[in-house]
């Protein structure tokens, strides 16, 4: 029994009316957007990790054991322009990165993208492929257990929970060992194709899907219980379609853009599974760069990876406003 | 038969929701409201949570034997008795090195928590309070900062400060950081634009007034429930990163270098690394179960 | 019940609904029977927890897993409902039984176009594509919607209120049902559109149809129902033809629900039976209000907002009023009048574009006489002069505070007393409201609304306000928890002499609070004056749309000749 009347307190901004054109120009803005982001990441990565301590020319002669003339060094400077000012540096690199040039590695002494390009893909492959298992569990979860008596909820909610809270690497490890090492069925490790990426995938989706299926069973259960389900019902649907036509797409809605997300966070944990399997890969290359101090590569993958993300960032965004008509309408003749 | 309509025996206003008549009014008192409130598996967690942490502040009370004490004559004993999770390459009782890892590993967890929810709190409440310009100068920079998923904004901090324990703190903190920040600016700006701030202002509330005993108290108020939350995430973080050889070091009895170790020994002794692993998960498994239970506690109190 | 019909729609006996809980079983529906032929309506009136919509839910068959239906009889169209398996129902669900809920912008599936929830409908009864599109058409036009090929394609939040529920209620008779229930069709919308619905649905009581109306609201459901039940605690305490049960009430809980509800019945009647309030006398406070000046004045309120393309939306515009000590000042408007944001600007919350606002005399908002604005500096030595009661009092507590802690904390604002005597007037400030002293230490949460909305007013009162801002203060109430709100009110204006600023939707409680009034349009004041003048003879076709569109209740008679009707006094509630 509620009023016609928002309560005083909730204010009184009025409600508008978007047009199409607006949505064109709410994406443009979010392209532009998106481009200022990842200059200004590109330039706190390269101010911040100035400030890592010792000198880089230590790391380009490959450890403190060496002990180099003056001439050496005062030449390496001058090679890799750290002679110059900070300031400069930083412009020449931003003008290399426009066009395509990372820089030379301090430890292999090649062009940091010969060394970073070859690990893009690797990385890629396994990342999506761990996301499309991390929402074929999630869905099954909920699919199966949402709204299905207290006992089967019980489970499905257990179980994501204990999902969510597995770490990517133990799980990797026990699946290497149970998969791999005892029963054979899958190879310990390598590039091997398609059956050398299962584990790797399914070791980093485990831990994901739990993450997702939280938010998705929560989702599911609100579109459940609202009075749009309750006059599909009452208009002779059936649970399943009801399930499907109506709740799936507002479980799904959040998941969208809970999956940027896990891109990114994917990308950058693929780590551990990369390590574990012997694969190559960004997050691989990253973690040897920073073991060696080599400032170049450790830039390359950080702005690769944040380029990445914001990419995907960027199409989940402009996908959602496809998907979901209350964002791009939000509409009201009251 | 009279019908009394006195102001104490009124519904209430809400509708009650379709097929779910409102509970009876509950009478009893808060301590049995309280155990028949909590589920079974809150209060398993909560016991297993206390066992973890009972072995990071005493684990003498667990430890059978030295952690450290190497016996190679003993190398790669399965698990059973005398050692029940087996012992490692050199000997080591797994055990007693993954009881005496809870310690540095939940206070790893703490500490990582705690500096993350002090810079995200910082950003985040000084955003949701002030104007316009610091608002969005402080959302800028948080957006930055997003641009860095997941690992990656601790795998930099590593590379700026190495590798060590302290540092894996730090890393973790700031990389979850943000995720804070985002999340206590919002909680601020409901906060602030809540009712009963403009109620307080109604009364003749002075505006600092408002701020340190309406506001910030009420921004504060799920913060138990964030750390207990977010201790969960920032083990398995950490000892992602001790794993990665970037946190703590062996020989440290540390889950996650622990794991590093037990990684190389695969085919000869899965123990090595399946207990450690196991301990990992169930810290972060109560935690978050026991965190959950206090969210929605704190809910259904809003 | 009435004269037997060939064919009834329902025929119900002795149905009983409970539900299991981890508690035991609640009981929500006891013993009901009713019966309803065609081209009849039979309204279900009650308050919240009544058992009214479960009742309904239980004639589709989609009550919570957890309920367990007997009954006697149970005929629903002709079937036996308490052994139709879920295939069967869903056979009559849409097709046979139509089912409007209320609000539709939460009824109708907010990602879906109008025109594919219909088409659901359509589908999940067989029918063929080729005559679906023409169908959907027809059904929104049947609803009195214009353009339904336009229509169709939009989602529910791009129509107004009144547009969405006759979409909800095409989506409910695309089918031709024989039997249509609507529960609370018309709630949360203006009256002029409530009006039309109800006419809406009167049309589908001529073509034949069978209605169910769900209404906690006696006024609606005298408009269209030509019987009614009246439910308390899951029973029906008095059924019959709809005059009689109105004009002619048996059942002295039916007589409390027509007593309850405020109309031309004019100020100085109580609408409730609980005893008046004692307010006993509160210490006095010193204050700048100058008791022989208007209480609160506005003159030409301006504030506009910035639309998004880029032009300025006018929300208050030229509003001014005058509010006498003593007296009750009512600003009517349907939605989007800019009476919720004249009330901000006269609390001072909001700082109006032009125009001012005095408090007693003072300088309260907006510009004075001279250059500048009245700075908070200023303002907040007065602002326990003034306070706010709304409609929703829970989100005006902090959420940590126990009732007495509300009530300690408006004290401590005011700087009254020393803790101890805090206390002990925050006890004293219950007492005004009529509430129980036990009550001080629960938290808000766990009172009822009218508990809340009660505390809400001792706070107000705490700091003894010249001028209370009601703003909808009963519109989220059951109507005999209304009434005693209301009663309420008046007992501590005339007690304390204070001064109302009430703001409603409600026509019939402006019309029993209100001395003057004030009625609001996009902004504008349509008409003010006398509530005695304006309600019997209002100058502007706005006001008698807005008169016309109040389902008035028919005049209570106290013949008690030749009833058909059935008081279940035996089963009165305790």
């Amino acid at each position: 029994m509620t009023a016609s009347t928002a309560p005083l307190t909730a204010g009184a901004a009025p409600r508008t009316t978007t047009t199409a054109g607006a949505t064109g120009r709410a994406i443009t803005r979010r392209v532009a957007g998106s481009v200022l982001v990842l200059w200004a990441s590109v330039t706190l990565t390269f101010f911040v990790l100035r400030l890592t301590p010792g000198d880089p020319i230590t790391a380009i002669l490959g450890g403190a054991g060496s002990a180099p003339s003056e001439e050496t060094v005062a030449a390496l400077r001058a090679e890799y322009g750290l002679d110059q000012p900070v300031i400069v540096q930083y412009l020449g690199y931003l003008g290399g990165l426009l066009r395509g040039d990372f820089g030379t590695s301090y430890v292999f002494q090649v062009p940091v993208w010969d060394i970073v390009g070859p690990q893009i893909l690797p990385t890629l492959q396994l990342a999506g492929l761990a996301l499309v298992f991390a929402w074929g569990l999630a869905l099954t979860f909920t699919l199966l257990t949402v709204g299905r008596g207290r006992v089967l909820d019980g489970v499905g909610r257990s179980v994501e929970v204990l999902f969510a809270s597995l770490p990517a690497f133990w799980v990797g490890i026990m699946l290497a060992v149970v998969f791999a090492v005892t029963l054979g069925w899958f190879p310990v490790a390598g590039d091997d194709g398609f059956v050398s990426l299962v584990l790797p995938a399914l070791s980093l989706a485990i831990p994901l899907s739990g993450f997702i299926a939280q938010v998705t069973r929560s989702s599911f259960e609100d579109a459940l219980a609202q009075p749009f389900v309750l006059s599909a019902r009452a208009r002779g649907l059936g649970d399943t379609a009801v399930r499907i036509t109506h709740a799936l797409r507002h479980a799904i809605l959040p998941g969208i853009t809970l999956s940027a997300w896990a891109v990114g966070s994917l990308m950058s944990s693929a780590v551990v599974a990369e390590i574990i399997f012997a694969r190559p890969g960004l997050g691989r290359s990253l973690v040897d760069a920073i073991t060696n101090r080599d400032l170049p590569i450790t830039l390359a993958v950080v702005v690769v990876i944040a380029a990445v993300y914001i990419l995907v960032n960027l199409a989940v965004d402009v996908l959602y406003r496809v998907v979901d008509p209350r964002t791009s309408s939000k509409g009201s003749a009251a | 038969m009279s019908i009394t309509l006195n102001p104490n025996s009124d519904t209430g206003t809400t509708a009650s929701a379709p097929g779910t008549p409102e509970p009876p009014r509950r009478t009893r008192t808060g301590a049995v409201r309280f155990v028949r409130n909590t589920p079974i598996g809150v209060w398993v967690a909560a016991a297993v949570l206390t066992f973890l942490v009972l072995a990071a502040i005493l684990p003498s009370v667990f430890l059978q034997q030295d952690p450290f004490e190497i016996d190679p004559a003993n190398a790669f004993a399965a698990p059973g008795a005398g050692h029940p999770f087996g012992t490692d390459q050199n000997g080591r009782d797994v055990f007693s090195r993954v009881i005496a890892g809870t310690g540095q590993s939940l206070l790893l967890g703490l500490a990582a928590t705690a500096i993350g929810l002090l810079l995200g709190g910082l950003l985040g409440i000084t955003a949701g309070i002030s104007g316009k310009w610091v608002d969005s100068a402080i959302c800028r920079f948080v957006e930055i900062l997003f641009a860095f998923p997941g690992l990656l904004l601790a795998l930099i901090v590593i590379a700026v400060s190495g590798t060590g324990v302290v540092t894996a703190a730090l890393a973790v903190g700031v990389g979850t950081a943000p995720g804070y920040a985002r999340m206590l600016r919002t909680q601020t700006l409901q906060v602030v634009a809540a009712p009963y701030v403009e109620t307080a202002l109604s009364l003749g509330r002075s505006r600092s007034h408002i701020l340190w005993h309406t506001i910030v108290p009420n921004v504060a108020r799920p913060l138990f429930v964030l750390v207990t939350l977010g201790i969960g995430q920032a083990i398995v973080w950490a000892s992602s990163l001790s794993f990665l050889g970037l946190g703590a070091q062996p020989p440290a009895a540390e889950w996650g270098a622990m794991l590093a170790d037990g990684r190389n020994y695969l085919q000869v002794a899965w123990w090595i690394a399946a207990f450690p692993g196991i301990f990992i998960t169930l810290a972060a498994l109560t935690t978050t179960v026991v965190g959950h239970h206090l969210q929605r506690r704190l809910e259904a109190e809003v | 019940m009435t004269t037997p019909v060939q064919h009834p729609l329902l025929t119900i006996d002795n149905l009983n609904v409970s539900f299991s809980t981890p508690r035991g079983p609640v009981h929500v529906v006891r013993d009901l029977s009713l019966a309803l032929a065609p081209g009849q309506a039979l309204a279900l009136v009650g308050e919240s927890g009544s058992g009214k919509t479960v009742t309904a839910r239980t004639l589709v068959g989609l009550n919570a897993p957890n309920a367990r239906v007997t009954a006697d009889r149970l005929d629903v169209l002709g079937q036996d409902a308490t052994r139709l398996s879920e295939r069967r129902w869903r056979a009559l669900r849409g097709k046979d039984i139509g089912y409007v809920l209320q609000d539709a912008l939460v009824s109708l599936d907010p990602l879906r176009t109008v025109g594919q929830e219909i088409d659901e409908a359509l589908r999940a009864h067989g029918v063929r594509r080729a005559e679906r599109q023409e169908r959907i058409h027809a059904a929104l036009r049947d609803a009195g919607i214009p353009d339904p090929e336009v229509r169709a394609r939009q989602r529910s939040n791009e129509l107004s209120g009144g547009l969405r529920q006759r979409a909800l209620i095409a989506q409910a008779t695309v089918l031709d049902p024989r039997l249509v229930i609507a529960d609370e069709p018309t709630t949360a919308l203006d009256a002029t559109v409530q009006a039309q619905i109800l006419d809406l649905l009167a049309g589908l009581k001529e073509q034949g149809r069978g209605l169910i109306l769900i209404s906690h609201d006696l006024a609606v459901v005298s408009r269209l129902a030509d019987e009614i039940a009246v439910m308390q605690h899951g029973r029906i305490v008095e059924s019959g033809r709809a005059a009689e049960v109105l004009g002619n009430p048996q059942h002295a809980y039916t007589r409390q629900l027509i007593d309850a509800v405020p109309s031309a019945a004019g100020r100085g009647t109580r609408l409730s039976s609980v005893p008046r309030v004692a307010v006993g006398t509160a210490p006095s406070r010193t204050s700048a209000f100058a008791a022989e000046a208007p209480a609160l004045e506005a003159r030409t309120l301006v504030k506009t907002y910035p639309a998004p393309d880029g032009a300025r939306r006018t929300v208050v515009d030229h509003v001014s009023f005058t509010l006498q000590p003593g007296t009750t000042l009512g600003i009517v408007g349907e939605s989007g009048s800019g009476k919720s944001t004249t009330a901000r600007i006269a609390l001072g919350l909001t700082e109006p574009d032009a125009g001012t606002v005095t408090l007693g005399g003072l300088s309260w908002m907006g510009h004075p006489d001279g250059p500048g604005i009245v700075t908070e500096a200023v303002r907040r030595p007065h602002r326990p002069d003034i306070q706010l009661v709304n409609q929703d009092p829970l989100s005006s507590f902090d959420p940590r505070f126990s009732v007495q802690r509300v009530l300690t904390d408006a004290l401590d604002a005011g700087a009254v007393g020393s803790p101890h005597e805090r206390e002990d007037r925050a006890a004293e400030l219950l007492g005004q409201v009529g509430l129980p002293l036990d009550l001080i230490h629960r938290r808000p949460l766990t009172l009822s609304g009218g508990q809340r909305q009660r505390v809400a007013i001792a706070r107000a009162l705490a700091l003894q306000p010249r001028v209370l801002l009601l703003d909808e203060p009963v519109s989220a109430l059951d109507v005999s928890i209304q009434a005693q709100v209301l009663d309420l009110l008046a007992d501590l204006q005339e007690q304390l002499h204070l001064s109302y600023l009430f703001i409603s939707h409600d026509l019939g409680v402006i019309h029993h609070v209100a001395d003057h009034v004030l009625v609001l349009k996009d902004g504008r004041v349509v008409e003010s004056g006398d509530a005695s003048t304006l309600f019997v003879a209002p100058t502007t076709a706005y006001t008698r749309a807005l008169l016309d569109a109040v389902p008035a209740m028919p005049v209570r008679t106290s013949s008690a000749a030749g009833s058909t009707r059935t008081a279940h006094t035996s089963e009165g509630a305790a």
